[in-house]
């Protein structure tokens, strides 16, 4: 009798040892609780000025800073309500939790490097210098954004919160279907996405226009928590675990630029860069292989290069 | 040869309500169907039908709307085309344009539809559809609401489904800029109280519920005022 005990308690304390030593139950214990200041409160000042250039930038990225967005992306359409909003990665909490190392380059990264990543891959664009006023305003706005923070730690709300792995593996068809019914209206059937003028008010989930294959948005996973929390706009978390990630599948199962990271062989790149599941970077789907067509990174940028 | 001449000097010496007449006579109903729709939703809309009040009565010779009577002009087609279903309907319940859109066929409300999709807005879509606000005026509850939203009532800010300006985007988000600010409160109230279906996934239903009475008045005299307030020269 004394032995199954002796044994469950043993499983229990491994369980326990492996779920500490995780960062999901690291975060659940100490994440505090945070509230950025109001969004009417910038400061009428020179530092001020600063933070309304970043705001700007944040929620018009494409108009204001063109020379480095290859696609019509702006950065509040990944993180919403001008990068605010606790579960849509605010940047409040992004803020304080750097320099970090970080594995995609195996380095310790400052916030400014964070900032050009994301222009690079989520913007398709082209890396900002460190110290050009589209860095500097963004990451003034995201140091206002954390005021009174604690640095280093982990704030309630930050980056996308993982779902649970889906009781039935992800799936194309059923994606197509929830995509139809909750997504198309927006983002188009053909997931282009929708202009008015030249500003895209819906934006574009796969094709040159969209973030290419070196996002983290491209990830399953990453698209799946997003949208959970997040869509359809103003119905964040109507959807079932299950719809979102067949959806998120679904979304990534299709075409984008190229990873910037691309050397010339797909498979040398998806083996470097993208050997996790959930990548669907270089696999077979639907007869095309992801990746292998892709459009080059750099979107409308391609044709300004010289 | 001669014959089609002699008829056709015949034809121009009648008067023109019987010239009107006589080719009534000779379109069949074939190419009555044929005729531009827009043509067809014209005459509607300028001349009414059986039943069918002629929509330019309350909605303006252009279609600019009039008092409290919104624009239709400009409107996406599909847009106008699931309101008339939904006042025959009652879905969207209104004395005015239930008994209206009921004597309508299907036929009509969709050629009045196309006509109004494709007259000009009352508004310069160019100039309004690049208007974000992107940092309001502290008191400027509407245009805080309209631009950047609540979120924490979880409310979208409007101009993300609506368009920049609120000049409407695609076929199933109409324009808001210029509505009447009366208009404008009716339909969030209608939503909130369940008098107006709730739209494509329930997307307004759900909103309006979230929306306090205040926020309702503030975004409605926001929204209605803005094309004369975003005018060049005109004091923001």
């Amino acid at each position: 009798m004394n032995t199954p005990m002796r044994r469950f308690t043993t499983a229990l304390l491994a369980l326990s040892t492996g779920l500490a030593a995780s960062g999901l139950a690291h975060a659940q214990s100490t994440a505090i609780p945070f509230t950025p200041p109001p969004a009417d409160s910038i400061p009428d000042n020179e530092f001020g000025k600063m933070v309304k250039l970043g705001q700007d930038i944040f929620l018009q990225t494409k108009l204001l800073a063109s020379p480095y967005v290859g696609n019509s992306m702006n950065c509040v359409n990944c993180h919403l309500d001008a990068g605010r909003l606790a579960g849509s990665a605010p940047m409040w909490a992004g803020y304080v939790a750097f320099p970090a190392y970080r594995s995609k380059s195996g380095k310790v990264e400052t916030y400014s490097r964070r900032i050009q990543e994301c222009f690079i891959y989520s913007m398709n664009g082209k890396l900002p210098p460190a110290d050009s006023d589209v860095v500097v305003a963004l990451e003034t706005y995201m140091y206002w954004l954390a005021t009174n923070a604690p640095t280093g730690a982990t704030l309630e709300g930050r980056g996308y919160k993982r779902l649970p792995e889906p009781a039935q593996k992800p799936d194309y068809v059923r994606g197509q279907k929830v995509y139809a019914q909750h997504c198309a209206l927006c983002h188009g059937a053909d997931g282009a996405g929708q202009r008015v003028g030249k500003e895209m008010v819906f934006p574009a989930l796969w094709g040159d226009n969209s973030y290419n294959w070196g996002a983290g948005m491209h990830t399953v996973s990453t698209a799946a928590a997003f949208i959970k929390a997040n869509m359809p706009l103003g119905q964040g978390n109507t959807l079932t675990d299950q719809d979102a990630w067949d959806v998120a599948y679904y979304m990534n199962a299709h075409d984008r630029p190229q990873d910037p990271r691309y050397n010339g062989s797909l498979e040398e790149t998806r083996k470097k860069f993208h050997n996790e599941p959930g990548d669907l970077y270089g696999a077979e789907i639907n007869g095309v292989v992801l990746g292998k067509n892709a459009p080059p990174s750099g979107g409308d940028l391609r044709s300004n290069t010289p | 040869m001669r014959r089609l001449v002699n008829a056709m000097r015949l034809y121009s010496l009648l008067p023109g309500l019987a010239q009107a007449a006589l080719l009534a006579c000779l379109i069949s109903p074939l190419q009555l169907q044929a005729a531009n729709l827009a043509d067809n939703g014209e005459a509607l809309a300028t001349k009414g039908a059986a039943g069918v009040l002629a929509c330019v009565t309350c909605h303006g010779a252009q279609g600019q709307g009039m008092a409290s009577f919104p624009y239709l002009a400009g409107q996406g087609e599909n847009y106008l085309a699931s309101q008339l279903d939904a006042f025959a309907s009652e879905t969207r319940k209104n004395p005015i344009m239930a008994p209206i859109a009921k004597a309508m066929t299907a036929e009509q409300k969709q050629a009045v539809s196309a006509y109004y999709a494709r007259l000009k807005p009352a508004f310069d879509r160019d100039t309004l559809g690049q208007l974000i606000d992107t940092y309001p005026a502290k008191d400027n509850a509407g245009a805080w609401l309209a631009n950047r939203g609540d979120w924490n009532n979880n409310l979208p800010a409007c101009i993300k489904c609506h368009g920049p300006g609120g000049v409407g985007a695609g076929t199933a988000f109409p324009a808001l800029a210029g509505l009447p600010a009366a208009y404008l409160a009716e339909q969030l109230q209608a939503w909130k109280s369940g008098q107006r279906e709730p739209g494509p996934q329930h997307l307004m239903g759900d909103i309006a519920k979230r929306m306090s009475d205040e926020q309702i008045q503030a975004v409605s005299a926001y929204f209605a005022t803005l094309p004369a307030k975003a005018l060049p020269g005109a004091e923001k």
